[in-house]
């Protein structure tokens, strides 16, 4: 058992250490003393009462940088490690191109739950700082982030094995940031439509991986309580279903393909 | 004895490593020079700043160059959809996050009207729809409609309204995007003054609005109110509403050619306009005057009836009955 599990773990390690190598986390460093010095703008209102502006900037920061990070970090993995051709020593070694895969998945999923955890915890230092409060929604919300990475990195990941590295990357990062626009265009118009189209917008919008859905943020924002726990072990396993269909795509892909 | 003691500390000195190592490394004489750039750049800056000094304003070859910019088009469009987003944003807040629509023609044919909300006077009103996250009854989404009422902030029945302070950063910011969105100004300035408790901070805020939108009688209303209210300071009051009943009517005029005409808004903040100046004039009892605004105030604005009660005030006052200006 464990010797199964070994060899995507190394691929996984190697990985991240790759990303550490490749100065990754410095960005995140870079970019959260970007988000704490934006803070700065905060004292310059000079208004009291304003907890929920500073939630506001700081989750939205957290919010795009960490899908940035995700999306940039998963699209570069295969194709690197093709043009490179790094990956051909790799697989002439004993492991099979699915532990390959789900190793090189593994490695950048936790590399960007890390990147998550680290702009969480500098957004919770911020708010200490500044003295807002936040309820159990707040861990509620790092919770459905973290899920959300497992989900990108396997749909980006599964993208960089159809697309080319540039397309990959703007088709994520467009999917990521507009499918809370894409929902509610289709909740806006519903109502006036009729028909083939009617039923067409109701298909998209249940075929539509709805990132959405995992961005607590506003309740955050406006201080609203903590989510039933029923709907988190929902949306669990909704995350779980989608990341096994993109990452069971992208395997028979990566297995097929001739390297 | 001396020069072999200055010697000796120069020994020291350059003995310490670390200090040698950076007094004679590369990288100080690059900061140096550096420095010696940045002290010479002062006087050059001096010097050449006349030279390159630029009008606000813009010549008439050049509007029209603007005009016909595309890139400029652009950056225009840019500013005014940054400016309606910020905007929302201010909605958003106004609601607790839960965002309201506007109903659909089939919905309003069934009898769902949006709801006028006027309860934190001119300039504030708005109109609130259903929300976008529909009610249970009426969501075709099933489970993923349960979850999403969980995941975006959702509330049945009438919409509640957050603390408007929440919203000065987004005016603030949005003016910064916008220097033209007056609703920006009037709006801040009032929930500064107002529920912020900053009047001077809203005052400030209009008077800034004012010098970038000269042309606008709602940034002078709301600043002339703010005197009032505020600062119980009735002569800048008067002169603010003096000048903004001077511009609303040329306003009034310009949109009269165009077969147009203000809005529900602009309406109700002309008559405050007029009824402040009424006040203004009675608190520095210039009674005639005060009754002058009434009249001109109920011919500009008739259904605003407000100015009645003010002028019976004003004619109490001006016959030694009455006791303040309120």
């Amino acid at each position: 058992m464990w010797k199964n599990i070994r060899k995507p773990v190394t691929i996984a390690r190697v990985t991240v250490l790759e990303s550490i190598r490749r100065k990754d986390p410095y960005v995140v460093l870079i970019l959260g003393a970007a988000m704490v010095l934006g803070a700065g703008l905060f004292s310059r209102f000079g208004v009291e009462g304003l907890e929920k502006f500073v939630k506001d900037v700081g989750f939205t920061v957290t919010t795009v940088f960490s899908i940035v990070i995700c999306v940039v970090a998963t699209a570069r993995q295969l194709p690197a490690e093709i043009q490179n051709r790094t990956l051909y020593p790799s697989l002439g070694k004993p492991i099979s191109r699915t532990s390959f895969y789900f190793g090189k998945y593994l490695g950048v999923s936790l590399m960007s739950c890390a990147v998550v955890v680290a702009f969480f915890v500098l957004l919770r230092v911020l708010l200490l700082v500044f003295g807002i409060p936040v309820g159990g929604v707040f861990y509620q919300a790092l919770y459905l982030r973290v899920l959300s990475m497992w989900f990108i990195a396997a749909g980006v990941l599964c993208l960089s094995l159809f697309l080319t590295h540039a397309a990959n990357v703007t088709i994520s990062l467009l999917a990521c940031m507009g499918m809370q626009l894409f929902a509610h265009s289709i909740l806006y118009i519903h109502d006036e439509l009729t028909g083939v189209s009617l039923r067409l917008a109701e298909a998209l919008y249940w075929m539509a991986p709805h990132l959405e859905l995992f961005d607590l943020s506003k309740k955050v924002i406006h201080g609203w309580p903590p989510i039933p726990m029923w709907v988190l072990g929902g949306m669990t396993l909704y995350g779980i279903v989608y990341a096994a269909v993109f990452f069971a795509v992208g395997c028979v892909r990566f297995r097929r393909m001739a390297l | 004895m001396r020069r072999e003691g200055e010697y000796s500390f120069l020994r020291t000195v350059t003995s310490i490593p670390s200090v040698s190592s950076f007094i004679f490394h590369p990288s100080s004489f690059i900061l140096l020079i550096c420095l010696a750039g940045l002290i010479a750049a002062a006087p050059l800056a001096h010097l050449l700043a006349p030279q390159l000094y630029v009008e606000a304003r813009y010549k008439p070859g050049e509007f029209q160059a603007a005009k016909e910019s595309i890139a400029l088009s652009l950056m225009g469009q840019l500013q005014m959809s940054v400016g309606d987003l910020m905007w929302l944003k201010t909605l958003e807040y106004l609601h607790n996050g839960i965002i309201y629509r506007m109903p659909s023609q089939r919905e309003q044919s069934q009898g769902l009207q949006a709801a006028e909300f006027t309860g934190m006077g001119a300039g504030v009103a708005h109109h609130d729809g259903p929300s976008l996250v529909p009610d249970k009854d009426r969501d075709w989404r099933g489970p993923l409609g349960d979850v999403d009422r969980h995941i975006e902030p959702w509330r049945p029945g009438h919409p509640q309204h957050s603390d408007p302070q929440e919203l000065i950063p987004w005016y603030q910011l949005l003016v910064k995007f916008n220097p033209h969105y007056v609703q920006a100004y009037t709006n801040g300035a009032f929930f500064m003054s107002d529920f912020a408790r900053q009047p001077e901070m809203g005052r400030d805020f209009l008077i800034a609005g004012a010098e970038k939108n000269p042309w606008s009688f709602e940034i002078e209303s709301v600043l002339g109110r703010i005197y009032f209210d505020y600062f119980k300071d009735y002569e800048r009051a008067a002169d603010a509403l003096v000048k903004a009943t001077g511009l609303a009517k040329q306003e009034k005029r310009a949109l009269a050619e165009r077969q147009d005409k203000l809005d529900n808004i602009q309406g109700q903040l002309l008559g405050e306009a007029y009824l402040f100046l009424a006040r203004s004039y009675t608190g520095l009892g210039q009674f005639d005057e005060a009754l002058a605004a009434c009249d001109e105030g109920m011919e500009e604005v008739p259904g605003y009836n407000l100015l009645r009660v003010q002028k019976r005030i004003v004619k109490k006052h001006k016959a030694g009955e009455g006791g303040g200006s309120e």
